[in-house]
Formats: C-alpha cells, structure tokens, sequence
C-alpha cells in the first residue's frame, strides 16, 4: 500500500528529474537569454524540491509510529528495572534505617531498667 | 531460635557459586557493547547536527538567490532544509533511541548494583551493632559482609544484564526500522529522492549558473582569445571549488547514512550477545564518525576559502 512518504518521493523524484534535464539543456543552449530562462526554470523546481525535501523528513515520523512507541515502551521498561535496583537499595538503607531506631530504643531502656 | 543473623552467616561463597551457574551459559547483553552503542547513537546526532547545518546554509543562499527574482517578498520563499519541521520531525525519531541506548548503557554497567552493595554492607554493620546491644554478639565479620555485599551486587548486575538482553531483543526490530528509515531520508545516492538528491540539485544550480556566465563571457564577441581566456579563468576555477564541496558533502552525508546503518547492525549484535559481531560494528561506526569528522574539516575548510 502506497503510503503518504511514498507519494511524496515520487514527487520529489519527478522534481529531480526534471530539474537535472533542465539543467542538461544548458549545455546546448547558444542564447544567452534562452539560458537565462532555462536557469529561473530551474530555479523554480529547486524552490520546490527543497520544500518537498522538508515534507519527506516530517512525513518520517508517521510512518514510524508503531516503531516508536515500542522503543519508548522499551525505553520506559530499562527505567523501571534501574529503578528497581535503586528501590532494593533503598529498601536495605530503610532496614537500617530501623535497626538504628531499635539501637536509640534499646539505650533508652536500658536506661529505663537501671534507675 | 532461627534469626536474621543466620541469614548473614550463609556462606558467601555458596552464593557465588550460585552466581556462577546462574550467570554461565547466560547470554547477556555486554555493557562495553552497549555503552559503544549508546555513544555511537550519541556521536551520530552529534555528526547530523553538523551535516544539517551545512546543508541549511547551502539551502539558504539558494532560498535568497530564489526570493531576489519574486516580485514580492515572501517568507515562503525563504524555506531553508531542513527547517523547524523537519529537524522536529528527526529528534522525534531519534531520542527515544538515544534514551533507551543511555539506559541500557546504565543498566548494564559495572556499578549499576553499586548501591545496593554499600547499602547491605552497611545493614551488615548495623546488624551487628544491634545484635551487641541485645547481648547477641554480632556474627557477622567484616569479610563475610563484604563478600555478601559483593554477590547481591553481583546478582543484581547479572539480572540487569539478562533483563537488558531480553528488551534489547524485543526491541532489536523497531530499532532497525527507525534507524534504516533515518538512513533512508539521507538517501542511498545522490539521484533519488534524499536529502543527498537535494544536496546535489542545489550544487547542481550553482554550476549551471556557472556554465552560463562562462558562455556569456564568450558570446560578448571578443576577438581577443587570450583575454577571453583570463575572462573565463575565475569562472573556472570557482567551478572546480564548487564541484569540490559538492562532492566533499555528499560523502559526507553517505558517511552519515552508513553510521546509521552500521548502528542497527550494532544493536542487532548486540541484542543478539554476538560480541564478535558488535566489536566489528563499533570499529567501523568509530571509523566511519572519524572519517565523517575528517571529512567535514575539509568541507568547512573549502567553505571558508
């Protein structure tokens, strides 16, 4: 199935072709205002070619719609299992983090118990 | 009375021994790999930005040299390529590739468990702490913690890897369609539609302008064959200086059609843990990004002529 970057090569391959005939015929032509006239031609196609050259980068992404969703979903799977690494440390530090607090409670009985 | 202190009294080593089985026959995505991977994507914008840029001020004197023959000045007329659009459309494309390949790199590396590693080293510490205060002299020697801490890490890093590989090959398809569609817009040669075709016609303009000034110079009817000659002498020369740069940015831009490619065959190898493969892939994406940069010394050189 043709799709909306196809169409629009084909149209930049038509452009081409014709802007590189045109060019072409330069070098038969004897009049200089004749070549004056092949050149603003040309001109005009090489406007539209590099139009047509920002169409083809922008119709890029459209086509590639399915693909990027998957590599972001990847993307998005790397992030959560660096973030489990880093959830598993923090959950050791939180461990020690109470033991810590079961230290200040022990001292405070033992305190408790001597008076 | 079974308590948390036994757990720490396991024998480390038993545990690396079971690293060791679990990681041997494992294929596992390598970080060297994946961190060449990801400088390579990283080194790659880096070298379009460059090549984007030269192709926008040669677009951009030929958008000037086309709104000075209009009757009108219009901003139409003054469309460089790539403009906003394209570029917008291109990063689009590009940075979820650029993130995924910085967090595969991370994911793999040496230190990625590093955290975790200090953090039961210091519940190691904190154990025996406690269990003195309770009476229960703490059992764990400074060692055995350290080699604990050292294989939860270890496993940590391994499952890393093997969760790496496992996205790297589910993702391997998309990468290689996304980055062969980037290659495409560049174009496979410089006569069908790319931005090499695009490139080329612009030169090409900038010939033809040429050809006619140096029939004109001829066609004054000068009789005077030698001062014709002096006449037409520049002419000739800026002719070669353009064909030069025409030639000189079109292989830059194949260059930077062959890294991307050469990038999809890089993660292919190394979604697929095929090292040889990836090593060769990443001496040719290095060569090619030194060739690239070369060549674009030389192109910005003739520019500046």
């Amino acid at each position: 199935m043709a799709t909306q970057n196809d169409s629009v090569k084909d149209l930049m391959q038509i452009l081409l072709d014709q802007h590189a005939a045109l060019l072409a015929k330069l070098d038969d032509a004897d009049d200089s205002n004749l070549r004056k006239a092949i050149l603003a031609e040309a001109q005009e196609i090489l406007h539209r070619i590099n139009l047509t050259q920002n169409l083809l980068f922008v119709a890029l992404t459209p086509a590639l719609d399915a693909a990027l969703t998957a590599v972001k979903g990847s993307d998005a799977a790397l992030k959560q299992d660096l973030g489990d690494i880093a959830d598993t440390a923090a959950f050791i530090d939180k461990i020690t983090g109470f033991l810590g607090y079961v230290d200040q409670a022990i001292d405070i009985a033992k305190k408790v118990a001597a008076v | 009375m079974r308590t948390a202190n036994c757990f720490f009294r396991t024998p480390a080593t038993v545990l690396a021994l079971g690293l060791l089985l679990f990681t041997t026959g494992c294929t596992t995505v390598d970080h060297g790999g994946a961190q060449a991977f990801s400088t390579g994507v990283t080194a790659a914008r880096a070298q379009t930005k460059t090549a984007f840029d030269a192709v926008v001020t040669l677009t951009r004197a030929s958008a000037v040299d086309y709104a000075v023959t209009q009757d009108r000045l219009k901003d139409e007329y003054l469309k460089e390529t790539p403009d906003a659009a394209a570029i917008a459309a291109w990063n689009e494309a590009l940075d979820p590739i650029e993130s995924y390949a910085q967090r595969l790199s991370s994911l793999t590396a040496p230190d990625a468990a590093k955290g975790v590693e200090d953090s039961v080293g210091a519940l190691a510490a904190q154990f025996n702490t406690t269990a003195t205060k309770i009476d229960q002299p703490g059992k764990i020697t400074a060692g055995t913690a350290s080699a604990f801490a050292e294989v939860a890490s270890a496993l940590l890093r391994a499952r890393g890897e093997k969760e790496a590989l496992g996205v790297a090959a589910k993702t391997d398809e998309s990468i290689r369609k996304v980055l062969t569609a980037l290659a495409d817009v560049i174009g496979k040669d410089n006569t069908t539609p790319g931005l090499r075709a695009t490139v080329r016609a612009n030169w090409e303009q900038q010939l033809g302008d040429l050809k006619a000034k140096f029939a004109d110079v001829g066609s004054s009817g000068t009789t005077d064959k030698a001062a014709l000659a002096e006449r037409r002498r520049p002419i000739v020369t800026d002719y070669i200086d353009r064909l030069n740069k025409r030639d000189a940015q079109d292989e830059l831009l194949a260059a930077l059609r062959r890294t991307y490619l050469t990038l999809a065959d890089a993660h292919t190898a190394l979604a697929k843990g095929h090292s040889t493969d990836l090593g060769g892939a990443i001496d040719y994406i290095t060569a090619e990004l030194k060739h690239a940069r070369d060549l674009q010394d030389q192109f910005t050189k003739t520019l500046s002529k």
